[in-house]
């Protein structure tokens, strides 16, 4: 036995990963279209140069970077919002956190390749790498885009480590199961590779929780790093309303809050693709519900804050770009935002019967298309409006650009897929351990109350 | 030392653009074609703005030719990653093309939206190609540029120099818009040299920068208009 | 070799070639083509030569690499441009290498007008010339050629004469026939008098768009400049009096901008004022009424014809009574309506009231060497254009049965109006000079290719505006691209091909010949000549650029000759339904049409509109809102005449009831730059002239003007979107230099 006992639900998590399952089929080959629409995308933007995007001047940056932060936003889904919940030994945390760390790690991959597919010469990207090279030319580590590349680097490895780390005794669980019913198969080789010879011995045991709890301590600074990283992206320039010094927190606020909503629409289509309410329980819908209200709140404050200050400054570059936001030609985009980030989420998720999965699930899908459209109004309502007004410029973007985002919306569901197919997306032996501990927490308190009993009568 | 600046008397230019076609030939800039240029992407490393202020029939036009500033701050140069654009010790904001990746945050960071990026490859109709100045690399394909104070000709006047071991002479060296500006607007030239033209309008009543309020301390000095 | 040395040798060797020739055939004198010095591959070198880009005949340097041509920038010492060039100059290396132009000579190989041509051998093509002129009686042929004032012009005089065919025509700029005719009255000069810009304190500029393209605009920017900035104590100030707010009218200080057609109104008025002042010496004042005999209107009775305060109008008038050298100038738009003549003789007549007459900072007659004095026949007279006109629409003298036409493309530079289109096509032969299939080379049985001036040995005299007289003059500086040649050669080559009764006529071997005998004859009256030898005095003018007259011979004109014509109301073509006046315009984008084939001035943004690739009409706010019209929203211009489509452009600085739209658009071929690129307004205008003069009146068109749909136009800038203008660009703070940029030595 690799951990504790089994539970009894336990099959509809570990069905997945064998034999041929329709359902996921289907999805990894509809997303799989979308992944060749992406890659299709790219290799004709590198074949025919950037210039098939629909950038230019002054809109340097479009599509790509809104992505880019977009994804980056994202993938704050899971390491954080699990290590959050680890540090804080919250319970109901256990069915979670696996599915959000892949959340995680796939955001970040796709998030990682935007600033590539953004580059104008992609193929010499290296160059902001400390390579030794005979000329002594180092990279520009006084750039943003520098810190960038080292933060999300770091991020990206810690969010591997924290996924794959716990996912050990669930792979070693399945080789186990797999060893006994398809001993020649190929996937049973993967899982017998992936579970590193995990035998749980107490020694392995604890080496796993000492190194889970460290990587859960560290990944919470690394994970707020990133993400005010990429907002100083933003905030180093001195272009208006960019100019910030509220960005950090608030690209951190931004990030966590599409997180969640990431993870609650997530949550919601596999509870229903898998049929484990049993362990996406309403209860988990709740209280992820409380924390989505929140950042809602929060982002909204932030915001509030933000806008107010340009407002009432009043400086003239930087009220051009907030009078395109709020009555120009980005305020369909601006007040859009508003509804669906702020609006809609404080009317639903207030109240217990709002935060049920499929409410919750709405105020997710909303707040990620209002993550998205912030965002873009970020990075091109700021550059369409530059201080010298004769240059002010315009921005739609091009096919490539559509298909570059539709499909990296595919490939992030493809590695997600591909995922459910490699591994139990909610951790057994956490869950077990959960259920361990309950069991074990009532069985003493049986025999306490036995003991009491028979005390009283003897 | 020496720091190389611009004068440009608005009160001499009448926006006739002679500036901004010389820039061209001097600098091999592309010319981007009507479908590109409807997108925005047109390059005139020398541009001439255009103001209108007041209402018919008491409209003013009013315009500015604007090109690199040169900052002495630049707020393009820290941003790069890879030091593709970055100061020299004469006071320009230099590019190397072969360095630069083209991640164009340079350009979103210059307040004078002064640079421009190729978009694609520059394109010359045989044998249009014949007329390209040898002593400026083409651009390729994904890479930033700007104006450059036409730095090849401060070289070649350099190397004349040393080679009749003297300094520069102030006004020897002209940029190519100024010297063809027929109105004798621009005027280039080192402002570390107090004697130097330039430096001598610098100190004049009718002094100004662009969006002086940024700090960027810009090597291009406009004189304003009117009396 | 240094270049210096190289062209010492070439010139005492072409000028020995000259001594010796003395009585033989000039035949042994090869055409100088490219001097070839012996260069190490790589080396640059700087060679002057002459921009013949527009009639001003600016003094240019070029950068030569390996054989090429690379860069055009200004001769310091041509009196005319002092070092400056235009965009329109620099983009001569895009014709130079254009890769549309024209290197063989080009049979039409279809119907005419198809596109179709082939390639024919040069000497064919010359042949097939001179059997051409054999084949027509004399007086059914016709010439157009530009060029009017120079030796090339006076070739072709003597060309026709020595055929027995018409004066040739020259196409111009048609208001400069009204202006000439304008300063013979108002100020006695046979030709554009010379007027000393920079020197005034004040400058009223009626309808002359002298910062415009199309006339001298490097000359006359640098005159406005220095008038603005070159003295230390006194700032000139500029004032334009012109429906349009052209490119002048956005620089002046103060910008009237009167009803078209009533200019000379509001000159009348500003006369009236400053005689009623008292301030005119009693001579002035009668020299004045010879040209004005009649009273002049008062300033009310003008703001109400102009549609200008009259406060303004008094203002204006004051200014320049008190202005220690006040100077007025006419033309442009002004000198395009029916009554164009008495609006420019009013303007420049008030330089007689002012005593601006051979004074500095006012008006000088004009100055040549008279180089053309024995190549012209002896009595000069040209052909009108629009005479030309009638007789290609049969309407009057000979019919014409074989046109040539040198280096000018009248199809699209004259009025529709006048059926030059429909006519050309009735002409049986039809000869072209020019290196790119424009709307008349389209229309012709041959077209010889023309040499750009760098590959050509070129003199040029321009015309008056520097003041002094200015013959550009030099060698090719590059290897031709093809067969093309001089249009001056290649007249001397039909020429020497004609029967002996023409031939003779025409013995010099070249135009650089020419050139090089007529200098040498009249050296004794060429500036800076005494003492030197013909062949001396000409390779030290190659050496600079040209021969440059000397300012100390300016000369006062001689004042008012006759009485003008007194100011009738403008006539207009077009009735009520058409409730615009159009006014069309050169811009720096394409000039007058030489610029369209070029990528660098089609991407050029127009300063005003920042309109790239292709053309548009401007529109006042007020009027757009009425037709519904959006700025970028594809417009029908409409005129009795004809109709285009174009771009509408929402302009705040267009008075209202007014449209313009750049010249030099819509054509059918002329390269791939310019082929089908926007509209040529001149298919709008109709065919009326100005009172006294045969010149058309290309601001007399009305027109109307409808929604067509959604357009997009290439803009540079941003576009005005309606609502008070108000953009002043941040950062112009009125504070001094700030104390973050440090500079060394005393503030001045
Ligand atoms: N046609 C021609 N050939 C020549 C010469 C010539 O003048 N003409 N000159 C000769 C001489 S003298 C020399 S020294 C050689 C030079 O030959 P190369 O060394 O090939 O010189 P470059 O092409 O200037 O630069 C090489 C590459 O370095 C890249 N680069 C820029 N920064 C970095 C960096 O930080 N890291 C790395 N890894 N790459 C970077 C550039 O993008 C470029 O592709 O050429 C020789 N060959
Ligand atoms: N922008 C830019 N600048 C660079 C470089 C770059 O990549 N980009 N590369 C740098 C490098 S690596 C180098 S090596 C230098 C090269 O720089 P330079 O040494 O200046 O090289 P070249 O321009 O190739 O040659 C110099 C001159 O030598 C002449 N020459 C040729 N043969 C002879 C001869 O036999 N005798 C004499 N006396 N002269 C001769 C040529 O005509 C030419 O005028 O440039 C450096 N500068
Ligand atoms: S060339 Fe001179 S006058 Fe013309 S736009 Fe440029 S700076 Fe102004
Ligand atoms: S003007 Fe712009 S490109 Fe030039 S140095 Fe300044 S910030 Fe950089
Ligand atoms: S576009 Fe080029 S120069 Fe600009 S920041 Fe990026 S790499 Fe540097
Ligand atoms: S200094 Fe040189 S590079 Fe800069 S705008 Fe002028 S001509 Fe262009
Ligand atoms: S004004 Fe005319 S002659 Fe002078 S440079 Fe311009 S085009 Fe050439």
């Amino acid at each position: 036995m690799s951990g504790p006992a089994a539970s009894i639900h336990e099959e509809a998590l570990v069905r997945p990963l064998s034999g041929f399952r329709p359902k996921l089929f289907f999805g990894s080959l509809v997303t799989g279209l979308l992944v060749a629409v992406l890659f299709y995308s790219w290799g004709y933007q590198i074949v025919n140069d950037i210039g098939v995007a629909g950038i230019n001047r002054p809109v340097f940056w479009g599509f790509y970077i809104v992505n880019f932060v977009f994804w980056i936003g994202i993938s704050h889904a899971g390491t954080l919002i699990s290590a959050i919940l680890r540090v804080t030994q919250a319970e109901w945390r256990r069915p979670v956190t696996r599915c959000a760390e892949a959340i995680t790690t796939f955001a970040l991959m796709i998030g990682g390749l935007f600033p590539l597919i953004h580059l104008g010469r992609p193929w010499i990207f290296w160059y902001m790498i400390p390579l030794p090279n005979e000329r002594g030319i180092w990279p520009n580590f006084r750039s943003p885009l520098m810190w960038d590349v080292l933060a999300i680097t770091t991020y990206l490895m810690g969010s591997i480590l924290y996924l794959l780390l716990p996912m050990i005794p669930d792979f070693a669980i399945i080789r186990d199961k797999r060893l006994r019913e398809y001993p020649k198969g190929l996937k049973t080789l993967f899982f017998r590779v992936a579970a590193l010879g995990w035998r749980g011995t107490p020694q392995q045991w604890f080496s796993l929780e000492a190194g889970i709890k460290a990587m859960a301590v560290v990944i919470i600074p690394v994970a707020v790093s990133v993400h005010t990283i990429v907002s100083w992206d933003f905030a180093m320039a001195i272009q208006p309303m960019w100019h910030s010094t509220i960005f950090g927190p608030y690209f951190v606020v931004g990030a966590i809050y599409s997180g969640v909503a990431v993870l609650m629409v997530a949550m919601y289509l596999l509870r229903k693709g898998l049929g484990i309410h049993e362990y996406l329980s309403d209860k988990v819908f709740n209280n992820l519900g409380l924390m989505f209200l929140a950042f809602a709140m929060l982002w909204s404050y932030f915001t509030f804050a933000e806008h107010l200050t340009v407002w009432y400054g009043n400086e003239h570059a930087e009220r051009a770009v907030f009078d395109g936001r709020i009555t120009g030609e980005f305020s369909g985009f601006f007040w859009t935002m508003i509804i669906v980030n702020t609006v809609i989420p404080l009317l639903i998720l207030p109240w217990p019967k709002g935060r049920k999965p499929l409410g919750t699930a709405i105020v997710g899908l909303g707040v990620l298309v209002g993550m998205w459209i912030e965002r873009y109004l970020i990075v091109v309502g700021t550059l369409s409006t530059p201080r010298l007004e004769y240059t002010q410029g315009f921005y739609t973007p091009s096919w490539v650009e559509i298909g570059i985002l539709v499909g990296s919306v595919g490939l992030f569901g493809f590695l997600y897929f591909a995922f459910l197919q490699l591994a139990p997306i909610v951790s057994l032996w956490e869950v077990r351990e959960g259920e361990h501990l309950t069991h074990r927490a009532f069985a003493a308190e049986q025999a306490l109350r036995a003991g009491r009993e028979g005390a009283s009568h003897g | 030392m020496t720091r190389w600046g611009m004068a440009i008397d608005t009160d001499r230019c009448t926006g006739c653009g002679a500036c901004a076609v010389a820039c061209h030939a001097e600098n091999n800039i592309q010319t981007v074609g009507e479908v590109e240029a409807a997108r925005g992407r047109a390059m005139h490393w020398m541009r001439i703005e255009r103001y209108y202020e007041g209402v018919f029939p008491d409209v003013k036009v009013r315009f500015q030719p604007v090109l690199c500033q040169q900052c002495g701050h630049a707020p393009c140069e820290p941003v790069c990653p890879v030091y593709a654009t970055y100061r020299t010790p004469e006071g320009l904001n230099a590019m190397v093309y072969a360095r630069c990746i083209g991640t164009r945050y340079c350009a979103n960071n210059c307040p004078y939206t002064t640079r421009y990026f190729n978009w694609f490859a520059p394109e010359f109709d045989a044998p249009l190609e014949r007329q390209l100045n040898p002593s400026v690399s083409v651009r390729p394909a994904g890479v930033m540029e700007k104006c450059t104070f036409c730095v090849q000709r401060i070289q070649d006047a350099q190397e004349v120099a040393a080679q009749e071991e003297r300094e520069v002479r102030d006004g020897e060296i002209k940029t190519a818009c100024s010297q063809s500006c027929p109105a004798q607007a621009i005027t280039f030239g080192d402002l570390d040299d107090p004697e130097s033209l330039v430096a001598l309008l610098a100190r004049t009543e009718r002094t100004t920068h662009l969006l002086e309020d940024l700090s960027t301390e810009p090597s291009v000095i406009y004189l304003r208009g009117g009396r | 070799m240094r270049r210096r040395d190289f062209v010492k040798a070439t010139s005492v060797a072409a000028g020995a070639t000259l001594l010796e020739g003395c009585g033989s055939p000039e035949e042994q004198f090869i055409v100088q083509r490219v001097r070839q010095t012996p260069e190490l591959p790589g080396e640059s070198g700087w060679r002057f030569s002459v921009c013949r880009q527009c009639a001003a005949g600016c003094g240019i340097v070029v950068r030569v690499v390996d054989g090429d041509a690379k860069k055009i920038e200004g001769n310091q010492a041509h009196p005319v441009n002092k070092g400056g060039v235009c965009a329109l100059g620099h983009s001569l290396l895009q014709e130079l290498y254009n890769p549309d132009r024209i290197l063989q000579a080009q049979r039409s190989s279809g119907n005419r007008g198809s596109g179709a041509f082939e390639a024919v051998a040069w000497d064919d093509a010359i042949a097939q010339v001179v059997s051409a002129i054999g084949a027509v009686p004399a007086d059914r042929i016709a010439i157009v050629a530009s060029d009017r004032s120079g030796l090339t012009g006076a070739l072709w005089r003597r060309f026709a004469a020595a055929l027995g065919a018409p004066a040739p025509a020259f196409l111009e700029a048609p208001e400069l026939e009204v202006e000439r005719r304008a300063a013979q009255l108002a100020l006695g000069t046979t030709d554009l008098p010379y007027f000393d810009i920079a020197n005034a304190d004040c400058v009223l500029s009626i309808g002359a768009p002298i910062l415009d393209p199309g006339r001298s605009q490097v000359h006359f920017t640098r005159a406005f400049a220095d008038m603005r900035r070159a003295r230390p104590t006194r700032r000139g100030r500029f004032i334009q009096a012109e429906a349009r707010m052209s490119l002048t009218a956005a620089n002046a200080d103060v910008w009237l901008p009167v009803r078209p057609g009533t200019e000379g109104v509001l000159a009348r008025a500003i006369a009236g004022h400053i005689l009623a002042s008292g301030s005119v010496p009693a001579d002035a004042a009668r020299r004045y009424r010879v040209l004005f005999p009649g009273d002049a209107p008062s300033t009310a009775d003008a703001a109400t014809q102009c549609d200008v305060p009259e406060e303004r109008i008094v203002a204006v008038a004051e200014e320049l009574r008190t202005a220690e050298r006040g100077l007025v100038i006419g033309g442009g738009s002004a000198a395009a309506h029916s009554n164009g003549l008495a609006n420019v003789a009013a303007a420049l007549g008030l330089n007689v009231l002012l005593g601006n007459l051979g004074r500095v900072g006012g008006v000088f007659a004009p100055a040549s060497l008279g180089l053309t004095r024995t190549v012209e026949p002896s009595n000069p007279a040209d052909s009108p254009i629009a005479e030309l006109a009638a007789r290609l629409r049969g309407e009057s003298g000979e019919p014409v049965e074989l046109l040539i036409v040198a280096d000018a493309d009248p199809v699209h530079a004259l009025p529709a109006g006048w059926g030059i289109r429909e006519a050309i096509g009735r002409v049986q032969t039809v000869i072209v000079l020019s290196s790119f299939r424009d709307d008349t080379a389209l229309q012709a049985n041959l077209i010889l290719p023309l040499a750009t001036e760098l590959e050509r040995f070129e003199a040029y005299e321009s015309p008056t505006s520097a003041g002094v007289a200015a013959l550009g003059l030099a060698e090719a500086v590059v290897e031709p691209m093809g067969d093309g040649q001089h249009p001056a050669d290649i007249l001397l080559a039909v020429a020497r091909a004609l029967p002996e009764s023409v031939a003779s006529r025409f013995t010099w071997a070249s135009y650089e010949a020419l050139v090089r005998a007529r200098v040498g004859e009249d050296l004794a009256r060429m500036p800076g000549s005494a003492g030197a030898t013909a062949s001396a005095y000409l390779s030290a003018a190659i050496d600079r650029g040209g021969i440059f007259g000397d300012a100390a011979a300016m000369s006062a004109p001689s004042g008012p000759t006759g009485a003008a014509p007194e100011l009738p109301g403008a006539l207009s073509e077009g009735g009520p339904e058409y409730a615009f006046g159009l006014l069309p315009f050169a811009s720096v984008k394409n000039g007058d049409g030489r610029g369209a084939n070029r990528p660098w001035l089609q991407e050029h943004p127009d300063p005003l509109s920042t309109v790239m690739w292709g053309s548009w009409v401007e529109l006042s706010p007020a009027d757009a809102a009425e037709l519904g019209i959006h700025d970028g929203d594809r417009v029908r211009v409409e005129s009795q005449t004809g109709s285009v489509e174009t771009h509408a452009v929402i302009d705040p600085a267009v008075r209202p009831g007014v449209v313009s739209m750049p010249l030099g658009h819509g054509y059918a071929d002329n390269g791939r730059y310019a082929q089908g690129r926007g509209a040529n307004v001149m298919a709008l205008v109709g065919a009326g002239r100005v009172d006294g003069t045969t010149a058309s009146a290309w601001a007399a068109t009305r027109v109307r003007i409808t929604r067509v749909g959604e357009g997009t136009m290439v803009r540079f800038g941003r576009r005005y979107e309606g609502g008070e203008p108000e953009l002043i660009p941040v950062g112009w703070a009125p504070q001094q230099t700030s104390q973050l940029v440090q500079i060394r030595g005393a503030r001045v």
